[in-house]
């Protein structure tokens, strides 16, 4: 006897299960798919134990045909198809006919459903697939579907489940997006009782946005609305303000589908890419329409990925979308007044000016310093100089923006810092793209695309994109583990080794202005890691440009212009110092010559009485000096101007009491941070070539004089290239 | 009384005027109670009785309380039906020559707690006056908390059952009243059995005619008593205001409106509608959960809370009105954003009408002002919202809303942002508000500054480098020298204190300054008082505008919440209209619906007007859900005229100027009449006061007596509704006799609920249809709630015996009346075969399987089957 024989359905459907049935999301999804096709206008969605022992889902809509309701567990039975052909202009989102068969066949199933024709509903219960009660049923008109012990019968599967919480989440996620999707109907998900998501269901999508992520998101939303003659896109753009660092805030729609699409994602990227930091993914949503005809969904059998029969005028269609969008509404943030609630009644405005800016060019040699012109309004925040910044240059280069210095001594630090130079280097592509505003675009997604298809022939043209956009990840792990950058970027066998640093980049198909970008930016790199490896003194024949704003310390090296935060810098280089003595249990304390009484309420007076080793051991020495005062006898070192010591000390206390009775070793370092930065060189302060000298040693000791404590960057580095780029005498 | 010391005379002059109280009698830092009142407290409290000398033999019992945490004890002894008496001493103790004088300054009633942590925050707390003359009442009511302050008269039809519904709306936590009122048993013991509430009487003087309008036109300067009217309000209301001086002896000044309103305003529901239709609480456990307004209650704030509940227990009559409310909810149902913001900024909006009333009554702290402070820092952005808003009461919220920014100002400007909870300590006032105050400070600072740069100066002039100048309590500033500089000390130098290794010195000018900072502590904080008190009486001077902002709040608030409901629940907005129908597609009870989630609800249609449908007779099983389609129909009538969206697809509510319900057994047994005597009485209210414009609703009439008497009782209400009220009713019955009268009356129509049999078991399938039901399924109902199967299997055998004896004694009823039954057979072998098969059947039950061996199972089976064949 042969040993094939054709498996009973059941086990078939088990199998089949796997696909469709991965977790409960997946089930909670093409319940509630099924619920919208059904034309629902309310659909709850209740889960216990992250839906492992119980989904419910409550419609309101068409309900089912009494004779449908067992057929309807059966393999390949679907309302929405009839034949083959069908499945080419597919509008509903159900159509394979596996998902109940497949949810069936795994767990205990209810259903109840009435159609609106009919006085009362029926009602049908099967476990395992099996049907094991059914009759007829007082309900309202629409279907609920009640799903228990999911997996009972596939333990291998059931094992792979996660934590109640996590899959809670994947159907709390799944909801939302789909809620998104469908602003015309009112979802509503239950988790263990508690109400965590209700959209109104008024049609309105900025309405369903604020329902599920907020006030503020929804307030920091721009419409998106493009169109034309295959593509329509409309959705909601967020403000760069509010960008996550990954794409969950990203949902896009496809003729009222959600999908997950690389290219349509690398088009939202590039769209912001002038107008987001690294790393940074904006909050979108996307509704795309697109005749069907023109998009396979049937691609798996959770349908979230699709292919499209033209790649490309997608990725433009988006990207003018979003584009458009963005550059037709102001980005200057509204400061609104609302921003602080509090200071709404302003009765008394003390704003002195605090800021005076003064251009300051400075001789090199000399360091002889005379100020030029003082420029009026300079606006006070970072975002607004970078704004008006940007637009002086204009718009091609907009994205011109320096980089970060590269060089890092820690090897722990590499991974990061090389990501981000990857990025950039991949950036390059879409720095070029940025100039296709002006009509390049076409031709650069077409040269890309050639590149890819002259290189892995068969490949497709936007996977290529795609892989080179977005999987900044993986290369730099290459990148760590010592291969090729340009090995991974561009797979292919006729490319030429470009580990060797003075190697062009292969030439043929490729275009030449790419072409020389890329080879400057390379040698960059290959320097940033001669720097490291050498760990040669970073300031080391660098030529001591000046101090600009009284705030910047500039100065030359080798190819490089590097900018200097003097305050960010400093704060670095007095927190590491306070560090190194506080860790040391060395004592941080700066007698004072004139002791400093300082007034406090009574709260503070008992708190800083319970906190006293701690303050001590900070360096604040204090005695009580009668009706709520203490005399403060020292500081920690470094501070020394005379409201400073007061204000630290405030600030010092202030901050403590916020943190009530968990202080711990993170918040005596973030007092630490604090008293740095009080105790640092102030930004418009004016700096002698010996001071910036002085300054520029000790940051030169330092483990990582990057960025400051708080995480800004405290050396900015411009390269030549990039200078010249500016001045287009390169292009 | 000779020999008793003079603190126990004092107590004893003082605890005669306050007999009814207990009287908390302050001692240092104690309040202490004495004789009967410690035994008492010591009981009520769990506290510890001890004992006292008293100047007499025996030392007097004795119990009390701290202070600082007195408020709990207080509130324990109010909410046990106690009075409390606080009895302070009234002068400094410190200056008092010889005993300390105390008065009573405050006495703490269930109707005049204003204390927050007393109250629930949610519901006012109102005390009640009732000035009783013959058959006729006045009423006033005052919510001390709020300012709130209401009155009316009942002065035609039936006064008393008036009266009883309007305690009932306000349920006062006090009533007082007059001695006609309280020598009447009759009256007092129905009151006392239904209400759970303090009740005593006043001295009847306060209700004097002319006393009490000239107390009435003290507070309310430009009351006008309308001529011809019944004004039995008046000494009510006069009454009420005397018994507040007498127990608060403060200020009053928050009660600013004399309100006055007819009863007939308001859709009129009587006690026993309020409790069958839950309104604010659930009939059994009295909870709020399960009740309409647990479910309509979704305000941010307490103030929203309290209006909402008004607006449940007073639903409006007058189509303007409702219409009014729901084109408000509407609007805010449809602007969801909007909504949602406001919500967001109600959330920081504290208990304004709550904390005006202690800055009136001079408790409000100064974290109270920083809390009305905040709340009224939400306004602008709340106005600014609702700015383009159409429906006429939002407008008139916008019109409303007075951003109030010059007391924002004061208090900002003049209160820190975190102050103490006490007004006495200093530290109060914000800096640039006083300049007396700042003066003060700073004269402090700089004292303090000389005081430590005195310490260098000295350093220089002596050249001891380690000289300090240090602080204690006791000894104030000092010069701190170590002993090895002894010899370098100068002469000026007065040595104070000499310690191990050092001495403690003080020079004359060191003292002087040190005057300076400290004397200017004690007058800062005196001053701080005084200005914060000055801040808070000038916030009370504009209790109006305050009162009429946080009205506005409190409105939009409700209507939020309802709109917040109608969104989260499906509700629709119902068309209200001045006609007869009630047209409900859909409908679903509210409550239940929360209770059990919309999919297990099966929703219902109604439909009832003056002309076909005007009586609806509805059949059908126990537990099929009569009693909650009527209730939902209630509901849904109440609810659309409170302005509420309703739980229907869609609803055409003709208005009704009444609901009555007659539901289920009452729990009046309490009151000590029998069910059967609750029930008529119930129905003869019903009949008396019933118009055509009311909603009837009656659930089995007439089941409390034998059937013939039942069943006619029922027939002749029906006729009587029919004929002569012509009122909109839901009908339903166990008699299935009253489906005749569909077609012997016109407008009469049957409904009943469906059922689905399955073998003996039955399924509730919950749908109304038309028809009559012919059967009731009593006995399956009792089996499905767990009636020993003995007792069901008699009570079918019984059951089949009675029917058949009907059916051979009327035959002609066999077409209609329950289930035919096929053929004529013996009835007592079947019975014969009935009780074999159940004893074979207890037997099989009886059986210890483990230890049968096959034999004995076989031995078994065969005697069973012989059972069953004999």
């Amino acid at each position: 006897m042969g040993k094939i024989v054709i498996l009973d359905e059941n086990t078939s459907n088990q199998i089949a299960a796997g696909e469709v049935v991965e977790r409960p999301a997946s089930v909670v999804k093409e319940l509630v798919e099924n619920s919208i096709d059904a034309g629902s206008t309310s659909i709850s969605v209740e889960i216990n134990n992250g839906g492992i022992s119980l989904i419910k889902v409550v419609d309101n809509g068409s309900g089912f045909e009494e004779d449908d309701m067992e057929i309807a567990f059966e393999r390949h039975s679907t309302s929405k198809i009839r034949k083959a052909s069908d499945l080419e202009a597919i509008t509903t989102l159900g159509f394979r006919g596996e998902a109940l068969a497949s949810i069936a066949s795994v767990s205990t199933v209810e259903l109840t459903s009435r159609q609106a024709k009919n006085t009362y509903g029926r009602y049908v219960k099967l476990r395992g697939g099996t049907l094991i009660e059914s009759g007829q049923v007082g309900c309202p008109v629409g279907t609920t579907f009640i799903v228990r012990e999911l997996f009972y019968n596939t333990p291998a599967r059931f094992k792979f489940l996660k934590k109640d919480s996590t899959e809670a989440g994947y159907v709390s996620d799944i909801v939302g997006r789909i809620a998104l999707g469908n602003p015309h109907i009112s979802f509503k998900l239950i988790n263990n009782r508690t109400t965590v998501i209700h959209t109104p269901g008024n049609n309105d999508l900025l309405s369903t946005i604020f329902s599920l992520y907020g006030k503020d998101i929804a307030r920091d939303c721009m419409e998106i609305s493009y169109s034309d003659e295959k593509i329509k896109i409309k959705g909601y753009a967020g403000r760069p303000e509010i960008a996550r660092s990954n794409r969950n805030y990203q949902s896009i729609y496809l003729n009222g589908r959600y999908i997950k699409n690389k290219v349509i994602s690398s088009a939202i990227d590039e769209a912001y890419k002038t107008f987001l930091l690294k790393n940074k993914h904006a909050f979108i949503v996307l509704y795309i329409e697109l005749n069907p005809m023109l998009v396979d969904v049937n691609v798996h059998p959770t349908k979230t990925e699709v292919r499209f029969s033209d790649e490309q005028d997608i990725f433009r269609a988006v990207y003018h979308a979003i584009n458009n969008t963005l550059l037709g509404k102001s980005q200057v943030r509204n400061i609104e007044i609302r921003e602080d609630r509090k200071n709404y009644f302003k009765f008394e405005e003390n704003s002195k000016s605090k800021f005076e800016f003064v251009q300051q060019k400075l001789d090199n040699v000399t360091g002889k310093k005379e100020s030029i012109e003082p420029t009026k309004k300079v606006t006070e925040s970072n975002l607004g100089k970078r704004d008006t910044f940007e637009k002086d240059l204009g718009d091609p280069y907009k994205n011109q923006k320096p980089e970060v210095v590269p060089a890092n001594n820690s090897k722990d630090g590499n991974a990061f810092e090389k990501n981000i130079i990857i990025e950039d280097l991949s950036d390059n592509n879409i720095k070029s793209v940025d100039n296709g505003k002006k009509g390049l675009l076409a031709e650069d997604v077409k040269s890309k695309a050639s590149l890819g298809k002259g290189l892995a022939k068969e490949d497709l043209a936007g996977e290529g994109i795609a892989k080179k956009d977005l999987s900044g990840e993986g290369i730099a792990k290459e990148v760590l583990s010592g291969k090729g950058i340009a090995k991974e970027n561009l797979p292919g066998e006729d490319l030429p080794n470009r580990d060797s640093k003075d190697s062009n980049l292969p030439g043929g198909e490729v275009k030449n202005g790419d072409l020389s970008h890329r080879d400057i930016e390379e040698k960059d790199i290959g320097k940033g890691d001669d720097f490291k490896e050498t760990s040669e003194p970073i300031f080391q024949d660098a030529i001591i440009i000046g101090q600009a704003f009284s705030t910047y310390i500039l100065l030359q090296k080798g190819e490089n212009l590097i900018l200097i935060d003097q305050h960010a810098a400093h704060e670095r280089i007095m927190f590491e110092n306070l560090k190194v003595k506080y860790s040391k249990k060395e004592n941080l304390a700066q007698y004072l010559l004139a002791s400093v009484v300082v007034e406090l309420t009574n709260q503070e007076i008992g708190f800083i009485e319970e906190e006293k080793d701690l303050l001590n051991k900070l360096g604040f020495n204090f005695e009580s000096f009668g009706n709520n005062s203490i005399v403060l006898r020292s500081v920690p070192v470094g501070i020394d101007d005379g409201d400073g010591i007061k204000e630290t000390f405030l600030q010092t206390v202030d901050f403590l009491m916020s943190k009530g009775n968990k202080i711990d070793g993170i918040i005596e370092e973030e007092v630490l941070y604090q008293i740095a930065c009080k105790s640092a060189i102030k930004a418009n302060k004016r700096l002698d070539e010996k001071e910036i000298k002085g300054l520029l040693e000790k940051l030169e000791m330092l483990e990582n004089p990057y960025t400051c404590p708080h995480g800004r960057p405290t050396i900015i580095k411009i390269t030549r290239h990039e200078f010249e780029k500016m001045f287009k005498r390169v292009l | 009384m000779a020999n008793l010391t003079p603190m126990m005379q004092q107590y004893l002059e003082i605890k005669e005027q306050y007999n009814d109280c207990i009287l908390f009698f302050r001692l240092g830092d104690f309040y202490e109670m004495f004789f009967s009142d410690a035994e008492t407290a010591s009981r009520e409290l769990e506290i510890t009785l001890t004992g006292r000398d008293c100047g007499l033999e025996e030392r007097a019992p004795m119990c009390g309380v701290p202070f600082h945490s007195s408020e709990s004890y207080i509130s324990k002894l109010i909410s046990k039906g106690y009075k409390v008496a606080i009895c302070e001493q009234v002068e400094d103790p410190a200056l008092a020559k010889g005993l300390v004088k105390r008065e009573v300054i405050r006495v703490v009633t269930p109707g005049t707690v204003t204390e927050s942590s007393m109250l629930d925050e949610k519901k006012n707390n109102y005390l009640m006056s009732i000035y009783k003359n013959k058959n006729f009442y006045g009423i006033a009511f005052v919510d001390l908390s709020t300012g709130d302050f209401l009155s009316t008269g009942i002065t035609f039809g039936n006064t008393f059952n008036k009266l009883m519904d309007e305690i009932a709306k306000f349920s006062p936590s006090e009533i007082v009243v007059n001695g006609e009122f309280f020598h009447d048993e009759a009256i007092t013991s129905v009151i006392k059995k239904r209400f759970n509430v303090y009740f005593s009487k006043i001295e009847d003087n306060f209700f004097d005619r002319d006393f009490s309008l000239n107390k009435v036109k003290s507070y309310f300067k430009d009351f006008v008593m309308e001529e011809n009217t019944f004004d039995l309000y008046i000494n009510a209301s006069g009454a009420l205001l005397e018994y507040l001086e007498q127990t608060q002896k403060v200020s009053l000044s928050h009660i600013q409106n004399f309100n006055t309103y007819k009863i007939e305003e308001y859709m009129v529901l009587d006690l026993s509608t309020r409790r069958n239709l839950e309104l604010t609480e659930t009939m059994r456990e009295k909870s709020r959960k399960g009740s309409l307004l647990w479910v309509l209650d979704r305000t941010m704030t307490s103030m929203g809370g309290r209006t909402l509940r008004k607006w449940i227990e007073q639903p409006l009559i007058n189509l303007h009105d409702i219409k009014d409310r729901l084109e408000a909810v509407s609007e805010f149902k449809e602007k969801f954003m909007v909504r949602m913001e406001i919500r967001e900024l109600l959330k920081a909006v504290y208990d304004i009408e709550r904390l005006m009333s202690k800055v009136i009554l001079g408790s409000a702290n100064g974290r109270d002002l920083v809390s009305i402070k905040c709340s009224l820092g939400q306004i602008p952005y709340i106005k600014d919202l609702i700015k383009d808003f159409e429906a006429s009461l939002n407008v008139l919220s916008f019109n409303e809303l007075d951003t109030l920014t010059d007391i924002y100002e004061l208090i900002d400007k003049a209160i820190i942002d975190e102050p103490p909870v006490s007004v006495r300590d200093g530290g109060i006032i914000k800096e640039g508000f006083n300049e007396e105050i700042d003066r003060l400070k700073s004269a402090s600072k700089n004292g303090k500054k000389w005081i430590i740069e005195l310490e260098n100066k000295e350093r220089e002039r002596t050249g001891i480098k380690n000289l300090k100048v240090g602080f204690n309590k006791v000894f104030g500033y000092y010069i701190e020298v170590t002993k090895s500089n002894y010899s370098q000390v100068p002469e000026h130098y007065i040595r104070k204190q000499t310690l191990a290794n050092c001495e403690r010195y003080i020079t004359q000018e060191l003292k002087e300054i040190e005057e300076t900072v400290l004397g200017a502590e004690d007058k800062l904080v005196e001053l701080e008082y005084q200005v914060f008190v000055d801040v808070r009486s000038r916030v009370a001077k504009e209790i109006d505008r305050l009162k009429r902002t946080a009205m506005s709040l409190s409105r939009i608030d409700a209507l939020c919440s309802l709109a917040e409901v109608a969104d989260r629940e499906s509700y629709v907005m119902p068309e209200v209209t001045e006609g007869d129908e009630i047209e409900i597609v859909d409908g679903r009870h509210p409550v239940v619906e929360k209770m059990t989630g919309q999919e297990a609800f099966v929703p219902n249609d109604t439909r009832l007007n003056l002309g076909e449908d005007q009586i609806a007779i509805i059949t059908g099983p126990n537990m099929a859900g009569k009693s909650t389609y009527m209730r939902q129909v209630a509901l849904i009538v109440l609810m659309a005229q409170i302005g509420s969206f309703v739980p229907a697809k869609s609803a055409r509510i003709g208005i009704a100027d009444r609901i009555f319900t007659r539901v289920g057994a009452s729990d009046d047994l309490a009151a000590g009449q029998s069910t059967f005597m609750v029930e008529m009485s119930e129905v003869a209210n019903i009949l008396n006061n019933a118009t055509q414009k009311s909603l009837l609703i009656l659930d089995e009439i007439g089941r409390g007596t034998s059937t013939y008497d039942g069943l006619s009782i029922a027939w002749a209400v029906i006729e009587f509704i029919s004929e002569k009220i012509g009122a909109r009713t839901l009908f339903a019955t166990h008699y299935h006799e009253l489906t005749e009268l569909e077609e012997k009356m016109d407008g009469v129509k049957n409904y009943c609920i469906s059922v689905e049999e399955k073998g003996e078991d039955i399924v509730f399938l919950r749908k109304i249809l038309r028809g009559g039901a012919n059967n009731s399924y009593g006995i399956q109902v009792a089996k499905l709630a767990g009636v020993p199967d003995k007792v069901i299997g008699r009570a079918k055998e019984l059951l089949r015996e009675l029917k058949d004896a009907d059916i051979t004694k009327k035959g002609n009823r066999a077409k209609r009346g329950g289930k035919p039954i096929e053929g004529q057979i013996d009835v007592f072998a079947f019975n014969a075969e009935q009780r074999s098969c159940d004893e074979v059947l207890n037997e099989i039950r009886g059986i210890d399987i483990s230890t049968l061996t096959p034999l004995d199972a076989l031995n078994v089976l065969y005697t069973l089957q012989k059972k069953i064949k004999n």
